[in-house]
């Protein structure tokens, strides 16, 4: 699994006596608890661990496999340790940090496997943490993109193609821009002529200008102040189409990124979804997509008008007078250097108050989504406290951020503008000593003036570049994210299904080194109906998870009709696997809607139909608005009976072959209860059925029940048989029905 | 009430505590206690948690079975022998591997997160965290828990660090 040095493997063969080394897996954790390294090395039939010392390795461990009794790698907190039962006695082998967690529970199944005989499994990529080759960061699963060491380039390219279909747009948008730019440098030019050619002649003539040349002047002037108003409004004109065009390209641009992004979301697999909290995504969607919108639309622009300008003016300097162009640029690379620091400072300072704003959003929105809970203990003196603690530290963090920025920034400008002072000096030495014009001078100043906005500007490029960077970054993570995974050549079209399900010695776990299903073996004949059985963590929503797909077993598999259900097409499987969830989602939109939601194309009477057999239709006939009430947020708000019967009659109109019923927690009064158990059992007629219930008495149809126990299957049976046992489940029974009639009498 | 459901709730609830005289403690030569409760069964390697790891290190101790089913709670370390004491101790710095931040030499901004290069009681390390929001977390004021990409986690109290470090860390919360 991991190289091993050298003199450990000489040291381990020496004591192996040349036997091949088997596996060898790396901690980053020494013999003595710190930092530092160690060694589980495994031949064919011994295990050794070894330490590396600055003579001869040490080994620590040296223990035949054939011994081992059982071997885990036991999760602690922050880290695990390899703990061996060899002959009876408990061993601590090699303790690690988490970085080495997957490493060492593969280490711990292969040498659980080897000592009782099997072969040893091969290790799968899951098994190891891949990590960036360039900087040790963990890659996460099916994702080879290490965020901190981005080819820049490749996604900047990628960025790029956005602009891909829009060329022609985006082509006139920068000739635009560029000649906007270029008739910003007509003015200082301009001036230079109205004071060199025409104020300076009329200066020469010490009195009265001769009528003809006032008129000839006159008339110069007049067409110099039109040139000037001129350019000034074909740039504004051109700017404006510009910003029109670019404009449009950004938002419809982003629009197809958002869309990309959001069609990507809907096809990954739950466990993307488990490992993040929605919010979080949401605030990817949002934010990055915003982030990439005002890059592609005005960074971009920004920098490349930027830029350009720079060139244009420098050009133009060293064209005008080469001398007193380079004394204009001297600070700049002082001026660029000063901005980098004070740009690296302002975005620590700026970065933690963004960092305290989110800690009071935290406290905020806690309290006031528990307001309810707040009040009922009398805490709002406290959550008062609680906000003003944060609050005042993000004041203090604020003031110091303003103040560093105050205090910075017109440092920062007053070196980016001390050239200028230069060129005071230097040029009017210039004028003084008739090298140098007035104009030249005075057009000079004003080329200047335009230099230092750009260069500004271009000394932050690279922050917002890599700011942008990162955004997509993590939007093209998701893009790239693999979808369920689907081989379109294996899939076999199965549109009717008879019901026919079996576990076979399936294996599970949401991590794979904590299974929560161990080797579950269960066939179901079509149209059974089996109840699962056991307390909460006993793996019954896992089951039910593994059958509708969402997760795929690591071991064993899961098939229906004799076909795996990895190789069953995923629309052929969700459209006949129906699932009433424990909490029925329902979303923005009618009643209706809300039933139909599996089929739109439903006629009225077949949506009335499906919720007349939920017992829904009299609930819903009575609202207002009928099957047309809004509900889901801000819509009618609908009792828990209610919603579960709304959840059975769309689970009826989807008619699904196979059903899976998670019977809700939450308490509904007796005639409620009647009603939903009706509906329930005209719903799961003639379909295999598997129902998760918290109240034995609702699985009294079922044919058989599974009683799970953590992750076992411990009985398997009809109510009749299992309660004869006298076993788990009759332990259950005993406690509800005492429960149960407690609550009649105590009511 | 019933008087049966009654006492299956008393039973429920109730947390067996553990005194010094209930129990003896063995230590193995890999390392791994061994618990005898006095008048009953022996369990061959006890796993120890802290219950209120901050605000109470040294007190309550759950001390529970390799099934993971509680076998009761040491009220207070201190009112062990010192011997037993130490054992628990080790076992319980065994379980939790949390190195202490001491020195903060530097940290650098990085794309997705930030670099620390810092000393622990545990050794040098070179820590990768993402941004500070969903990394570092005040159990107490002043007090943090940062974790690492790989899960890791470091402590951190920003009154015992030196001036240097507490400036560095300052920059960042």
């Amino acid at each position: 699994m991991h190289e091993l040095p050298d003199e450990i493997e000489s040291r381990v063969r020496e004591i192996a006596d040349g036997a091949d080394v088997d596996l060898a897996v790396e901690s980053d954790l020494g013999p003595d608890g710190l930092m530092g390294k160690q060694w589980l090395v495994t031949t064919k039939d011994r295990l050794y661990v070894v330490s590396p010392d600055s003579g001869i390795p040490i080994v620590h461990h040296d223990i035949p496999v054939k011994d081992l009794n059982e071997i885990n790698a036991e999760i602690q907190v922050g880290g695990g340790c390899l703990i061996a039962n060899v002959k009876g006695e408990f061993v601590p082998l090699v303790r690690y940090s988490n970085a080495m967690a997957k490493e060492f529970g593969y280490a711990a199944r292969r040498l659980q496997s080897v000592a009782k005989g099997e072969d040893a499994p091969p290790a799968t990529e899951e098994d190891r943490t891949r990590r960036c080759s360039k900087c040790n960061f963990p890659l996460e699963t099916g994702s080879d993109v290490c965020p901190n060491c981005v080819d820049k380039a490749r996604a900047i390219k990628r960025l790029l193609a956005y602009i891909g279909p829009y060329r022609l747009l985006s082509g006139i948008a920068a000739a635009l821009m560029l000649g906007s730019q270029a008739m910003q440098l007509a003015p200082p030019y301009l001036t230079k002529i109205l004071l060199d050619d025409i104020l300076k002649k009329a200066e020469l003539h010490k009195g009265t200008v001769p009528l003809d040349m006032r008129h000839h002047l006159g008339f110069m002037l007049g067409i110099i102040v039109l040139a000037l108003v001129g350019t000034r409004v074909v740039s504004m004109v051109m700017g404006i189409f510009q910003s029109r065009i670019t404009a449009y390209l950004g938002s419809k641009m982003i629009h197809d990124i958002r869309l990309q992004l959001y069609a990507s979301l809907e096809r990954l697999t739950v466990s993307y979804f488990d490992k993040r909290q929605t919010g979080a995504v949401i605030s990817r969607i949002s934010q990055d997509t915003n982030a990439l919108q005002e890059f592609l639309a005005f960074d971009i622009q920004y920098m490349l008008s930027n830029t350009l300008i720079l060139v244009l003016v420098i050009a133009v300097l060293f064209q005008q007078n080469w001398k007193l162009a380079a004394l204009t640029i001297l600070p700049a690379p002082f001026a660029s250097i000063a901005a980098m620091i004070i740009f690296t400072r302002l975005r620590w300072v700026f970065s933690r108050v963004w960092h305290r704003w989110s800690k009071l959003h935290g406290v905020m929105s806690d309290s006031l989504q528990g307001l309810r809970v707040v009040k009922a203990f009398a805490q709002e003196e406290k959550e008062v406290n609680r906000f003003e603690r944060r609050s005042e530290a993000l004041y203090l963090a604020n003031m110091q951020a303003e103040q560093t920025w105050a205090t910075l920034l017109p440092i920062l400008w007053f070196v980016l503008t001390a050239g200028q002072f230069i060129v005071w000096y230097a040029g009017g030495i210039g004028v003084i000593d008739k090298q140098v014009t007035v104009g030249t001078l005075v057009m000079f100043l004003g080329y200047i003036g335009m230099l230092y906005g750009p260069l500004q500007i271009v000394t932050r490029m690279w922050d917002w570049i890599g700011r942008s960077l990162a955004a997509s970054e993590r939007v093209f993570e998701i893009m790239d994210s693999q979808p369920e995974e689907v081989d379109p050549e294996k899939q076999t079209r199965m549109p009717n299904i008879e019901g026919k399900v079996a576990f076979n010695h399936v294996t599970f776990g949401y991590d794979k080194n904590r299974p929560v299903l161990h080797d579950l073996d269960l066939h179901v004949e079509a149209g059974e109906m089996i109840g699962l059985v056991g307390h909460s963590g006993a793996g019954k929503s896992t089951t039910m998870n593994l059958l509708a797909r969402f997760y795929i077993a690591q071991e064993g598999n899961v098939e229906i009709d004799g076909v795996d259900i990895r190789d069953i097409s995923l629309e052929d499987l969700r459209r006949q696997v129906g699932i009433v969830p424990q909490e029925s989602y329902l979303f923005s939109g009618t009643i209706a809607e809300n039933i139909a939601y599996s089929k739109p194309e439903a006629t009225p009477e077949e949506i009335i139909r499906a919720a007349k057999a939920a017992n829904a239709h009299d609930f819903i006939v009575n609202f207002s608005d009928g099957y047309e009430t809004q509900v889901g947020e801000r819509g009618q708000s609908l009792s828990g009976g209610e919603r579960q019967r709304i959840a059975i009659a769309r689970a009826i109109l989807h008619d699904p072959k196979i059903l899976i019923l998670d019977e809700a927690t939450s308490s509904v009064d007796s005639g409620t209860e009647k009603q939903i158990q009706e509906a329930l059992a005209r719903l799961v007629k003639n379909r295999t059925t598997f129902a998760i219930a918290h109240r034995l008495s609702t699985l009294s149809h079922a044919n058989r029940l599974l009683v799970l126990e953590k992750g076992k299957m411990v009985e398997l049976g009809t109510h009749e048989e299992l309660m004869a046992k006298d076993g788990v489940y009759a332990k259950l029974v005993k406690m509800q029905t005492e429960i149960a009639s407690q609550v009649a009498v105590g009511g | 009430m019933d008087p049966d459901i009654q006492q299956n709730l008393d039973e429920a609830a109730s947390v067996r505590y553990l005194a010094p005289e209930d129990f003896a403690l063995s230590k193995n030569e890999g390392g791994s206690l061994r618990m005898t409760l006095k008048d009953d069964r022996s369990y061959l390697r006890i796993k120890t948690r802290r219950i209120f790891p901050f605000t109470y290190p040294t007190k309550y101790v759950s001390v529970r079975d390799l099934s993971d089913e509680e076998i009761g709670i040491i009220s207070d370390l201190a009112s062990l022998s010192p011997e037993y004491r130490r054992w628990i101790e080790d076992d319980i710095d065994m379980r939790y591997f949390t190195p202490r931040v001491k020195t903060i030499k530097t940290i650098k901004r990085r794309w997705g997160g930030f670099e620390w290069y810092v000393i622990t009681d545990h050794g040098a390390k070179k820590v990768i965290t993402k941004g500070v929001h969903d990394t570092m977390s005040e159990v107490q004021p002043g007090r943090y828990i940062i974790t690492d990409v790989d899960g890791n986690r470091y402590e951190l109290y920003s009154q015992k660090l030196d001036d240097a470090s507490r400036e560095i860390l300052e920059r960042l919360v």
